[in-house]
């Protein structure tokens, strides 16, 4: 088996909360933004008690830390929205660098702004912190790119819109708008006045008074449904509503179907999934210029916009929709040219997995050269032209011209145990800390405690037996040769099956 | 001068005294030896028991002639910097390595050009002797394309 495909593998972490985070990671997963990749799903937050979050908590961090130190996965892609989750993700976002693991912060979330501008000195430092060392940061429009530029120094940050899952995309066809006599209209998303709900119902009070008719509006979503029915039972409105409730699965697909136009007066957003459903699925949307959804819906082309909170303003869009002939055609045919161009899956995917794959590109492989002082370093550094071509760092008893990046350990032979012992402690931690994709030994002790803690931490190894065994292998040699992936001996004599090969010489 | 390299493993006072010996007679040569806590103390030549990595580097720079055991660094180091290096190999048998592998190493260096082995006192003695006819070799900085193959092809996977 190669060992590199397995250093590609990358890791997801994120909540497994209900909700707009787990849903986009699953998405990302369904549409195939990690095919070809090994991933590995870590939920790091979950709706639970205080104590079980903290153990998730630590849970998915170990579980991180095992597969960057097990050599599963060089990019860890890790979603977060920066409100409680700050702690979780700055801890992550260490352990990565310290491990050598690339990151991609992919940071949601409507309220990171004003979160932002609220929290004191620490927050915002690790604020910074987790924007800064992250090696790529996703944001998921341009409004929250400026954002992001404003505080923070990295340069790699990129617009991936959230895209909807592509369900949707076969309703656009089905469309017959010019047929109906009464349209229908969609209000999908959480009750609440977060969402202008309560600005919705206003409107349609504005629009009765008006004796404006020849519409209808389903409501579907969790929160305050029992409240909104009262609110419109109250305003006599029940001819315009019909409160659902949460829907999902089939009945939301009939929804999206049946209905002509998508309303989403939010307060606050990113840019809403809802909304992109809609332009796949040919509904025109009427929403408001908050968040990231100015940047879809850039001008009436694309559908109508209002400001938040002011109902009359609503109301005006509502009859201009139902006024206008052709209004609504025009507005789902360029909304869908837009959708297919920058907000489908298909135009999302390929630009995370160029992320990913540019990552991992240019990763060049970590190389680990070790020897004990003497020949054997000596011996090592006439690999150097090879070795210089990898990001390699040397572990050795002694500094020899050549080393860059180097480590002094103890210098220890089979003599004295307790030094054995010691060198052997220096090396695993060299070996977790640096993670090399590829250990390599001209011999001795420290080689051969190299070779071993490599091995079992998932490097490729190889072990070069001095060129002084031209009889036999050394001791550590013969010992070696269990945990080397290549075997080399400097002479052929030596050379035999199931042993060491020879491949050539230092001299 | 001479730099006399037991490397820094083990003493070998058989080879020191046997410089040493041959220094007695041949005052006019500078000798510097690392004996590497040999119990043997010469007499006739400067000696020290360890040269720290800068010292030794400035020293043998300086050497032109290098009396090594044949340990692969003090070999490989001297060919790299075209200086003749006479070798007299440890033996097991008298208690100064593990095995017999430096005799063994001996017999694939000898094809070497800058390479003087030297198994017994009298061979020693004959090299030193012709110490300023000594020619050093010539060798590649680096390992032979066969092994630099090897190695790449293998990391590069």
């Amino acid at each position: 088996m190669n060992r590199n495909n397995q250093l590609s593998g990358v890791a997801i972490v994120g909540t497994r909360a209900r909700g707009g985070i787990y849903a986009v990671i699953e998405n990302h997963i369904q549409a195939g933004v990690y095919e070809g990749y090994e991933h590995y799903f870590i939920a790091s937050h979950d709706e639970v008690g205080i104590v079980n979050r903290v153990i998730l908590a630590l849970t998915s961090l170990f579980t991180l830390i095992s597969l960057i130190i097990r050599g599963k996965i060089s990019v860890c892609h890790l979603h977060g929205s920066m409100k409680g989750s700050i702690y979780r993700k700055s801890t992550f976002v260490f352990v990565c660098r310290l491990l050598g693991c690339k990151v991609i912060f992919h940071l949601h979330g409507s309220e990171f702004a004003k979160t932002y501008e609220k929290r004191g000195g620490i927050y915002k430092r690790l604020v910074r912190y987790v924007l800064n060392q992250s090696d790529n940061v996703f944001v998921l429009s341009d409004y929250w790119k400026t954002y992001v530029e404003t505080i923070s120094v990295n340069t790699e940050i990129h617009v991936i819109n959230n895209f909807p899952a592509p369900v949707y995309e076969t309703l656009y066809d089905t469309r017959e708008y010019s047929k109906k006599s009464t349209t229908e209209l969609l209000f999908l998303g959480y009750i609440g006045q977060r969402k202008g709900i309560y600005d919705l119902v206003e409107a349609v009070a504005l629009l009765k008074a008006r004796g404006i008719e020849g519409f209808h509006i389903n409501v579907g979503g969790n929160g305050e449904v029992d409240k909104l029915k009262a609110l419109v039972a109250e305003r006599d409105l029940t001819q315009y509503f019909n409160v659902i409730g949460w829907v999902s699965g089939d009945q939301k697909h009939q929804l999206l179907k049946q209905s002509d136009l998508l309303l989403l007066p939010s307060h606050n957003e990113g840019l809403p999934i809802a909304i992109l459903e809609a332009m796949s699925a040919g509904l025109a949307v009427l929403s408001t210029r908050v968040g990231g959804i100015p940047d879809a819906i850039s001008d009436e082309r694309y559908g109508l916009l209002v400001e938040p909170g002011k109902p009359e303003d609503l109301a005006n869009a509502i009859s201009r929709y139902l006024d206008t002939k052709g209004l609504i055609k025009s507005v789902t045919r360029n909304a869908r040219e837009l959708y297919d161009e920058v907000y489908s899956a298909q135009a999302n995917v390929a630009k995370i997995r160029t992320v990913i794959d540019r990552l991992k590109h240019k990763r060049k492989k970590k190389v680990l050269a070790v020897a004990s002082k003497g020949g054997h370093s000596i011996q090592l550094m006439r690999l150097k032209p090879v070795l210089d071509q990898y990001d390699t760092s040397y572990v050795s008893s002694q500094h020899y011209d050549g080393m860059d990046n180097f480590t002094r350990v103890t210098d220890a032979n089979r003599n004295s145990k307790f030094r054995l012992m010691l060198l052997f402690f220096q090396v695993l931690w060299i070996v977790i800390r640096k993670r090399p994709n590829i250990v390599i030994s001209s011999g001795a002790a420290p080689g051969y405690f190299t070779v071993l803690c490599g091995k079992l931490l998932g490097a490729k190894t190889i072990w070069i037996d001095s060129i002084a065994n031209a009889e036999e292998l050394s001791m550590s040699g013969q010992r070696a040769g269990k945990f080397a992936d290549l075997w080399l001996t400097q002479w052929p004599e030596v050379a035999h099956e199931n042993g060491p090969k020879y491949g050539g010489r230092v001299l | 001068m001479i730099l006399l390299t037991v490397g820094t493993q083990l003493p070998f006072d058989r080879f020191v005294k046997l410089v040493d010996e041959w220094a007695c007679k041949n005052p006019e040569v500078e000798i510097l030896a690392q004996i590497a806590s040999g119990t043997y103390t010469p007499k006739h030549m400067e000696y020290v028991d360890y040269l720290d990595e800068k010292r030794y580097a400035e020293v043998f720079e300086k050497a032109e002639v290098i009396l090594a055991h044949a340990g692969m660094g003090s070999v490989i180091s001297s060919l790299i910097a075209s200086k003749p290096v006479i070798v007299y190999p440890r033996k097991a048998s008298l208690g100064e390595h593990r095995n017999e592998h430096q005799l063994a190493t001996c017999q694939k260096l000898s094809y070497l050009k800058g390479c003087y082995i030297a198994y017994e006192p009298e061979a020693l003695f004959t090299t030193l002797d012709e110490l300023s006819s000594l020619e050093g070799g010539s060798i590649n900085p680096y390992a032979n394309d066969d092994l630099l193959a090897t190695i790449d092809n293998f990391i590069a996977g």
